[in-house]
């Protein structure tokens, strides 16, 4: 069982660090990866859900989509602080505090799972079958260097980025970013 | 008998660290061990990465969407250039706080073997083995490394002198790792079970008091007489 939610986090200006496990949660050279799948995720313009804030990178990103909606879920208490400071003046903006796979949310018309620490990780695709809508636009943080289809969804594309990642204890990802596109076909 | 001066590694000494992913094309722990040729990614120690990276690690955790196998050694390059003479003794000192996790003190045992040359390059990840996945010699009886922090003593067998004796007039390279994992036959267990994980001092970390260091202690009279020279 994780404990990453009472874990001391250090928050610098371009990186969260996991100081347990000296690791970085989020660096800020993510910013074109978190900026190409909010674009992805927000083709539709309505109900978003963000599993896992950060440093609110993507955040930023999927408010100047101007969805409908944007759900964030975020299990780290220092990060919630921090989510509570950004919410404020953004009224499409719920915050649902705890573990997202156990949470009571709804279903959505975009989906991004990029979290750390977390045991319920691989149950994306499951998650997907209740709470995401027909041609809901999903994606994931993919650590890999390489198009791994790891929770074998059946309609699944890749774009990819080329990247300049700072040195960081957490990635394979050395010089290209695959983008995961899955459509979510299954009609409720 | 008389005993050398500290001899202190070279500037170009790193922290070298590899991932793997559990099921998926990552592959195991086995393969994250490697072998002689596996390439991992390197640390340069001057960054006073000490602070940011453990040294030393064997581990399986959850970190970003990963199920995640990782591990992380120290290689240290000593100029042995100048030394000449027969060995009686030698000890490596390493500055050592363990931040793992176990119920025993297993997890916080560390080895140090002889490496390879270094390249300075990611493909040393793997200078630990001689050849495929033979260690390099071990050097000395496993230390287990306090959890507050202090210089450690490793004190040189009969093999690690051996070792070094060869080594006198060039370089000598040392690589540390978790004794109980990395040079060892358990795995790291899942997330939330037992790892180990060490901070280390290098060279640059800020006063010399808890640089790595090599005290060499010489027969007397040994150099350039006897037989053996």
């Amino acid at each position: 069982m994780s404990d990453f939610k009472d874990r001391l986090l250090k928050f610098y200006d371009n990186k969260i660090v996991d100081t347990v496990r000296y690791t970085e949660v989020m660096m800020d050279w993510e910013a074109p990866i978190m900026e190409k799948s909010a674009e992805y995720i927000c083709q539709s313009k309505g109900d978003i859900l963000e599993i896992g804030f950060g440093m609110g990178i993507c955040s930023d990103y999927i408010q100047a989509q101007g969805v409908n909606s944007h759900t964030i879920v975020e299990i780290h208490p220092q990060i919630i602080e921090k989510l509570k400071e950004w919410v404020i003046g953004k009224d499409n903006v719920i915050i649902v505090e705890g573990d997202w796979y156990t949470s009571e949310l709804s279903a959505y018309d975009g989906i991004f799972l990029d979290t750390y620490g977390d045991d319920n990780f691989m149950k994306l695709k499951e998650f997907t079958m209740d709470h995401a809508n027909n041609n809901a636009h999903i994606t994931y943080w993919n650590n890999e260097q390489s198009k791994e289809n790891k929770y074998n969804f059946d309609n699944i594309s890749w774009g990819y980025l080329n990247i300049t990642p700072e040195p960081n204890n957490y990635s394979k990802i050395d010089s290209r970013y695959y983008i995961p596109r899955v459509i979510n076909n299954v009609i409720h | 008998m008389s005993f050398t001066e500290p001899i202190y590694p070279a500037n170009d000494l790193f922290v070298h660290y590899k991932l793997a992913y559990t099921g998926s094309s990552g592959g195991d722990w086995t393969s994250t061990k490697g072998d002689a040729t596996t390439a991992g990614d390197y640390v340069n120690s001057s960054e006073d990465e000490s602070i940011t990276y453990p040294g030393i690690e064997s581990i399986r955790d959850l970190f970003r969407n990963v199920d995640s196998y990782r591990c992380s050694r120290s290689y240290f390059k000593f100029n042995l250039g100048r030394q000449r003479g027969r060995i009686k003794s030698a000890s490596f000192h390493l500055w050592m706080k363990s931040i793992g996790v176990g119920s025993s003190t297993f997890h916080r045992k560390v080895k140090i073997a002889e490496a390879t040359s270094l390249a300075i390059h990611k493909s040393d990840y793997g200078n630990i083995f001689t050849s495929s996945t033979n260690l390099g010699t071990i050097l000395a009886p496993h230390v287990i490394a306090s959890e507050s922090g202090t210089l450690h003593e490793f004190v040189f067998n009969s093999d690690g002198i051996a070792a070094l004796q060869d080594k006198l007039g060039t370089n000598f390279y040392i690589g540390a790792a978790s004794g109980f994992y990395d040079i060892g036959t358990f795995t790291p267990t899942a997330a939330g079970g037992a790892f180990a994980a060490f901070e280390v001092r290098y060279k640059e970390y800020s006063s010399t008091g808890s640089d790595p260091h090599l005290i060499i202690e010489y027969h007397d009279n040994a150099v350039f007489m006897g037989a053996n020279f």
